[in-house]
């Protein structure tokens, strides 16, 4: 702080001044502070803000066949702060004959290609290196080191609904990414 | 330890020096409140700056995002309402603290020998605070700052010869668009202020060059005072309630949302921000090639005045109260100035003098309602007699103006019931076999506004009515759209359902499109013959399927509806949604205004501000509490020393 005055001062004087500097000081104070703290939390509030988990809505859980796996395009919204990305996507489901759906990712878990439906050997083959999968996932053959991933899925109203996720191919856990 | 470091800092650079520049100044008649103004705009400038910077942190200068993405701060970055809210008052308070200082050294005679550059400076200063404030009003993209940008740009196109150059120069090309707001954007974040940064310096140095100009009176003269910290204790005192101020203002009367921005949509109308009033309101007396006047010549002459003031009154006397004649100048200049904002303030929407405004009902397009109408019209062979829009038999009347007769829409039911009951010796057969409601379409469609026969249709509506013919030509794929209600289309919500509307501009397009089917204020009442319910839903309240506190979720759940239409359960409903949004009907930003309207009738404010930080009006009462205590802390301070000495 600037203290150094080159004019000598009575003691009464320097009480008076004294006093205008330290309400300058408290004052200016706080500003700095009450307007500081809201900058400083309006950059760090939304590190902590939760990233919004957003299912979306496949189809009616009646409409999916028993015991035969099915493509389900859907149209997914992503959102990142104030911009809101649509885009297309698809997944792999199932009805088991309790009707109990389950979803998978339609990514293969070795190396990330997306893998086909051979309606004739009813078995799920990924064309990039032959991993071959079940119609509940479970590996028969070929690199991939996990079974196909599943999504997590809810029902309201008859509607299935999933939420879109991505995991590290090539390892034996189901890692998300 | 310090006062090693201050000696080991000025044995470096003279810091203590550069100090005793800046604070170390005698004030001729001490200290005052009058002397504060100038410090204070100083003040709210570095405040403008910091929330400015601040801001950059969340908005970006894109048509498509621009508006949502300072709704993101204003509503879901915790203080992002401050933030702003400072920013926006700050930029009022700019304005008015530039011109209060302005006429503090006016009256003072501040401005004369040896001050004068540091006047001309401030001139300079003063037309880039306007052009601070003009550029701004038109980043958030929404409607009033694009409409203010559209009337501001096309003021600088009515200069002579090099209007349009400058006009196409500001907006980036021959129409407003993304190109606008880039440049609206460099020009109001980095061009006025980094010249207004330098222009402050220069300010300040010919300022402290001659020092405090003081009082004019020669024995208030002789008694001294000290910058620091008699001078400054007070400019801090009107700083921290001026602060207080512009926090209040933030908290308790936010900036508006006016919806986003829509080139398309006529039912806008655009006015000023209260500083750029005057000059709306004085336009209004220069009628046609006279506006040049208005919008070039007398701001241009103010300018001039402004400039020549010290050269023109060089007397050495100072006292207001000798200086009778520029006085009186500067009194009815100001009071002039406030008479055509005030009056500016008060006055409606009437733009621009050469294109006078259409009446509301011109602009207004047809009902669903009347649509549907028009569609009976046609279908019960209503052409074969009467001429509507230039086309049809001639057997009845035109029916064209049919609207400006001013009858009710009971007599025109009655008409088409039973048109003996108007004059006996009508030959016009019954139309009692329409349903009531059919009735009321028709109805709706006669008594709107048709264009007249030469298709001389209203230009400002000529698109907004394009869109409805389009729509209206399509039925079959409405109907389809419409029916497909657990098409995955349905689901979708349209980006209107993202965008924070503006309620009054809702209120009127729901006057328009939405009341005929929903009632007035949607309060409902209205029958829907061949559909399960038998009425057509109320939206006041609304269906509790489609309620939620949280405003985003009942957007997007009425969204859909208005999105993409929908057909009521029944055997054969006479009345059914329209799908509004894909069929390009409204626009969505129109829908938006309509989404936000229909909110608030259900007692949702679409702009609630969810963050989990304090609410604007809980961390007003804490800043508010605090600075009292401090207030009083000093007081008690200040009464401890006066007792002792």
């Amino acid at each position: 702080m600037y203290t150094e005055n080159p004019i000598p001062e009575t003691g009464k004087k320097l009480s008076r001044r004294n006093f205008f500097k330290l309400l300058s000081g408290v004052f200016a104070g706080f500003i700095v502070v009450t307007l500081g703290i809201p900058m400083f939390e309006s950059i760090v509030g939304t590190i902590k803000k939760k990233k919004q988990r957003i299912f979306s809505k496949l189809t009616s859980v009646s409409s999916i066949p028993n015991d035969q796996p099915v493509n389900l395009p859907f149209v997914m919204t992503e959102e990142d702060a104030f911009i809101k990305n649509i885009q297309p996507e698809n997944v792999w489901a199932i009805k088991n004959p309790e009707g109990e759906a389950t979803v998978f990712s339609p990514i293969c878990t070795h190396l990330g290609c997306r893998y086909q439906w051979r309606e004739d050997q009813k078995l799920f083959v990924c064309p990039c290196h032959h991993s071959v999968f079940d119609k509940n996932g479970n590996v028969i053959s070929g690199p991939a080191p996990r079974p196909l991933d599943t999504l997590p899925t809810k029902t309201k109203n008859n509607y299935l609904y999933v939420l879109w996720e991505r995991f590290k191919p090539g390892i034996s856990n189901k890692e998300i990414i | 330890m310090t006062t090693k470091i201050w000696k080991w800092v000025n044995d470096r650079i003279p810091l203590s020096k550069m100090l005793q520049l800046g604070l170390d100044e005698e004030i001729p008649g001490g200290a005052s409140f009058f002397f504060t103004l100038g410090s204070a705009t100083l003040f709210v400038f570095i405040l403008q700056i910091v929330t400015g910077i601040w801001q950059l942190f969340y908005y970006v200068p894109t048509v498509d995002h621009a508006y949502d993405s300072l709704t993101f701060l204003r509503l879901f970055v915790p203080y992002g309402w401050l933030i702003h809210g400072l920013h926006y008052w700050g930029a009022s308070a700019m304005v008015v603290l530039v011109g209060l200082h302005m006429l503090r050294v006016f009256i003072w005679g501040a401005y004369k020998k040896p001050r004068e550059m540091t006047w001309l400076f401030g001139i300079v200063l003063l037309l880039l605070t306007v052009g601070m404030s003009f550029t701004g009003a038109a980043l958030p993209w929404d409607e009033r700052g694009y409409w203010a940008a559209e009337v501001g740009t096309s003021i600088a196109g009515t200069v002579p010869f090099i209007g349009n150059g400058i006009k196409y120069l500001l907006i980036g090309g021959k129409m407003m668009g993304q190109l606008t707001l880039s440049r609206f954007f460099i020009l109001h974040a980095a061009i006025i202020p980094g010249v207004a940064l330098i222009m402050i310096a220069a300010h300040m140095i010919a300022f402290r060059k001659f020092g405090s100009v003081g009082p004019w009176d020669e024995d208030k003269r002789k008694i001294k005072g000290d910058f620091w910290p008699e001078q400054v204790s007070k400019d801090v005192i009107v700083i921290t309630l001026l602060f207080l101020l512009l926090v209040t203002l933030s908290a308790f009367a936010p900036p508006p949302f006016t919806g986003p921005a829509d080139p398309l949509d006529t039912t806008f109308t655009p006015k000023p921000e209260w500083n750029f009033l005057f000059l709306y309101q004085a336009l209004k007396f220069f009628p046609g090639t006279l506006e040049v006047i208005g919008t070039v010549g007398i701001p241009a002459i103010v300018i001039l005045l402004f400039v020549v003031l010290p050269f023109l009154d060089r007397g050495s006397e100072r006292n207001p109260f000798k200086r009778r004649a520029i006085m009186l100048g500067g009194f009815v200049f100001v009071v002039l100035l406030l008479t055509l904002t005030i009056t500016g303030y008060n006055s409606k929407g009437n733009i621009a003098q050469t294109k006078p405004q259409q009446p509301l009902k011109k602009i207004a397009v047809m009902s669903a309602s009347a649509l549907k109408g028009k569609d009976l019209f046609g279908t019960y062979g209503c052409t074969a007699c009467h001429t509507m829009s230039g086309s049809g038999g001639k057997i009845g009347p035109d029916l064209t103006n049919e609207s400006s007769r001013g009858r009710t829409k009971d007599w025109v039911i009655d008409q088409l019931k039973d048109s003996k009951k108007h004059n006996p010796q009508s030959i016009m057969p019954s139309f009692s076999m329409l349903s009531d409601a059919q009735l009321n379409q028709l109805a709706d469609f006669l008594l709107s506004e048709h264009p007249a026969g030469t298709n001389s249709a209203a230009a400002p509506s000529a698109s907004t009515q394009v869109s409805k013919a389009g729509s209206e030509a399509s039925p079959v794929s409405d109907t389809n759209k419409a029916e497909n209600n657990n098409s995955k289309n349905f689901d979708t919500p349209g980006s209107a359902s993202d965008m924070v509307g503006n309620v009054a501009h809702g209120a009127l397009l729901f006057q328009q499109d939405c009341e005929s089917c929903h009632g007035v204020n949607g309060k409902g009442g209205v029958s829907n013959p061949g559909s399960d319910g038998g009425m057509v839903p109320a939206l006041q309240p609304v269906e509790k399927k489609l309620f939620s506190k949280n405003p985003q979720t009942f957007a997007e759940n009425i969204d859909k509806y208005i999105q993409h239409g929908s057909v009521p359960s029944g055997s054969s409903p006479a009345l059914r949604m329209f799908d509004y949004g894909d069929s390009y009907t409204l626009t969505q930003q129109q829908i938006a205004n309509i989404e936000a309207y229909i909110l608030n009738l259900n007692g949702v404010n679409r702009a609630q501000i969810k963050v989990t930080s304090f609410s604007p009006e809980q961390y007003f009462i804490i800043i508010a509490s605090v600075l009292l205590g401090l207030a009083v802390i000093l007081a008690l301070l200040n009464f401890s020393f006066k007792r002792k000495q």
